[in-house]
């Protein structure tokens, strides 16, 4: 009884979460203005609001998966008492489709970047460890072999913080999924139990902030004609164009109707949300390098269409 | 050994979690290219404006000349000030304008606010960085000597070039070198009215930048080019406003991705297009160290 409103609370919040950052990203892009969510109400298409959202927060959701998956899957394996937290059960009684579907969606829209995270989870999930000493070397040997060339390039860039994200993130979780499975000292089952999901659920509201603020409708600046030979830039998201006008909803929260006549040009901007964290990129031989900030998927969409260097227009500030 | 295996676990498991907290606070945080853009007071006068006025030289071979009769600003200089203008967002040919400028009024514009930079063969001196800002370098030259070709057998040393009449341009480093080495000289507001000088009789020589007098010496092929022993090296910037760190920062960022992209980069193409027949094949040099390193949206395909 208890097990079914634990799964019952669980998948309303896996369900609830996307459907209240879709209302919350419609409300923020608004300004909070009554006349400006009208506005968007009737021109954004709910199936787009959606679209929009699964294309930037599935990762989001894979994640809450995974970590549920791994903490469940440490604590069952920590003896009676631990296993009966809800989230062990829960991670015990998950179909097998939702275990394997998290870590595979994970796989391919997670950031390079944080993927030996997702390696250190399956092993705490699926308790999975080298039974021999030599496999365990022989694994980590070959792992360095993957990331070795990737290391080398991040203590050759200025960068600190990249050095210390490299052995963060890149080295660091590779070592621990060595000794990750197996049961926890009872002493620490509780502290664990109470503390690592606390940590989950602040790192997931933690990465949630920026795609709560995310714009729904994509940026763009507009060059439009003025007086005395002079353009004006407009900097905003696109609502709506008609026969006559163009509905620009600009940084500053105004909504502008402009004329159609009047536009000289339309530049696609990205915004300063997506700006790069670090410098580094994968680097393998024979593999083209990749940032570590690209997911597979982005990595694969990019290997196919290459990147276009963004519009200078998009700097521009006129009023 | 199970005991062992639960410790090594209970660890892994407390280190996962520390290492997950350490990972989310190892952000770098220095500044990006939209906040300096966004806090620079000239860019936001010239966003006000409407328009980011430039200040360059107008007779100026092959570096920076304007054509009366079809209205066309062309050379090596307006093409680097072109390329800033793009790149700090002035895209189209009526949001930019070229304003001319005298050597002498280089500095008294940027600090009027006539001009919101000057890309003019403006050469960055430690007097003149505490009057205004610089970007740069984004060329180097040495100060030279032009003078009539029919003279080449008389003017060929610093003692023979004290003997004659000898012109330059008022508030330039030239005049700094002419001085230096006590040479007489007139002072002029323009390099092309010494040229004129030279040409009809009044001054026997100019003394300029090597690019300047290459540029002249290849379109008027009554002057020559005399190579002076004067050691000076002196690095062109782009001037800039003193109360303006964020647009200095700009340009600097703007410049050096210009270098990271070596051959393939417009600094390259221009030079190319402009100065390579009289000067060789030369490349960026290199920036002077100091500038703020701005994070961008192209920093990882950039290298």
């Amino acid at each position: 009884m208890t097990t079914e409103r634990d799964n019952t609370g669980f998948w309303t919040v896996a369900i609830g979460a996307p459907v209240l950052l879709s209302v919350l990203r419609l409300w923020i892009e608004a300004g909070g203005e009554l006349q400006t969510t009208l506005l968007l109400v009737e021109h954004v298409d709910p199936i787009n609001l959606v679209a929009a959202l699964v294309a930037t927060g599935s990762w989001l959701v894979s994640a809450m998966f995974v970590a549920a998956l791994a903490i469940g899957g440490m604590l069952g394996a920590s003896g009676e008492t631990a296993a009966r937290a809800w989230l062990a059960r829960w991670a015990e009684q998950a179909p097998s489709w939702v275990k394997l579907g998290s870590f595979v969606i994970a796989a391919f829209t997670w950031q390079l970047i944080y993927l030996p995270l997702l390696l250190l989870a399956l092993c705490a999930a699926y308790q999975l460890t080298p039974r021999r000493v030599w496999v365990a070397l022989v694994c980590l040997a070959l792992y360095g072999v993957v990331i070795g060339q990737t290391l080398v390039e991040a203590f050759r860039l200025p960068d600190p913080s990249t050095r210390a994200m490299a052995v963060l993130l890149l080295a660091g979780p590779a070592v621990l999924a060595v000794f990750i499975a197996g049961p926890l000292r009872p002493r620490a089952v509780r502290p664990f139990a109470i503390g690592a999901p606390l940590l989950g659920v602040a790192m997931l509201l933690w990465a949630a902030l920026p795609l709560v603020t995310t714009p729904v409708l994509p940026l763009t600046v507009t060059v439009i004609g003025g007086p005395e030979d002079s353009v004006e830039y407009v900097r905003g998201h696109v609502i709506t164009t008609d026969d006559v006008h163009m509905v620009v909803l600009e940084e500053s929260g105004q909504v502008r109707y402009i004329d159609n006549d009047l536009i000289e040009a339309q530049d696609l901007c990205p915004t300063s949300q997506e700006i790069p964290r670090y410098r580094l990129r994968f680097l393998f031989p024979g593999v083209e390098p990749v940032s570590l900030e690209h997911s597979v998927l982005s990595g694969l969409g990019q290997a196919n269409r290459g990147s276009t260097p963004g519009s200078p227009a998009c700097r521009s500030r006129t009023r | 050994m199970s005991a062992t295996r639960s410790r090594l676990t209970t660890l892994s498991a407390f280190l996962s979690v520390a290492l997950i907290a350490a990972s989310a606070a190892c952000v770098p945080t220095g500044p990006t290219v939209d906040e300096y853009r966004a806090k620079s007071p000239t860019l936001a006068k010239a966003d006000r404006e409407r328009v980011l006025r430039i200040g360059v030289q107008d007779q100026l071979p092959l570096m920076s000349e304007h054509d009366q009769a079809t209205d066309k600003w062309t050379g090596f200089e307006v093409q680097i000030a072109t390329l800033l203008a793009h790149q700090l967002g002035f895209t189209r040919p009526e949001s930019y304008q070229f304003i001319r400028l005298t050597t002498e009024k280089r500095i008294s514009a940027l600090q009027s606010g006539e001009v919101h930079l000057v890309v003019a063969d403006f050469t960055v001196t430690d007097e003149r960085r505490k009057l205004v800002r610089f970007a740069g370098p984004y060329f180097l030259t040495t100060p030279e000597i032009m003078i009539r070709r029919t003279d080449q057998d008389k003017i060929k040393t610093i003692d023979q070039l004290k003997q004659v009449k000898v012109c330059t341009t008022g508030g330039s480093t030239s005049a700094e070198v002419l001085t230096k080495y006590g040479v007489p000289h007139s002072l002029l507001a323009k390099g092309a009215e010494c040229a004129e000088g030279v040409r009809n009789g009044t001054y026997d020589a100019h003394c300029t930048d090597d690019v300047a007098i290459a540029g002249r010496v290849h379109r008027f092929p009554e002057f020559a080019k005399v190579d002076m022993p004067f050691s000076d090296t002196e690095p062109l910037g782009v001037g800039l406003p003193l109360d303006d760190p964020y647009l200095e920062g700009l340009v600097a960022h703007y410049l050096k991705k210009q270098l990271d992209l070596g051959d393939r980069s417009q600094w390259q193409a221009a030079y190319d297009a402009n100065l390579q027949v009289v000067l060789g094949p030369k490349q960026q040099p290199p920036l002077f160290p100091g500038y703020p390193v701005l994070r961008d949206h192209d920093d990882d395909q950039r290298r």
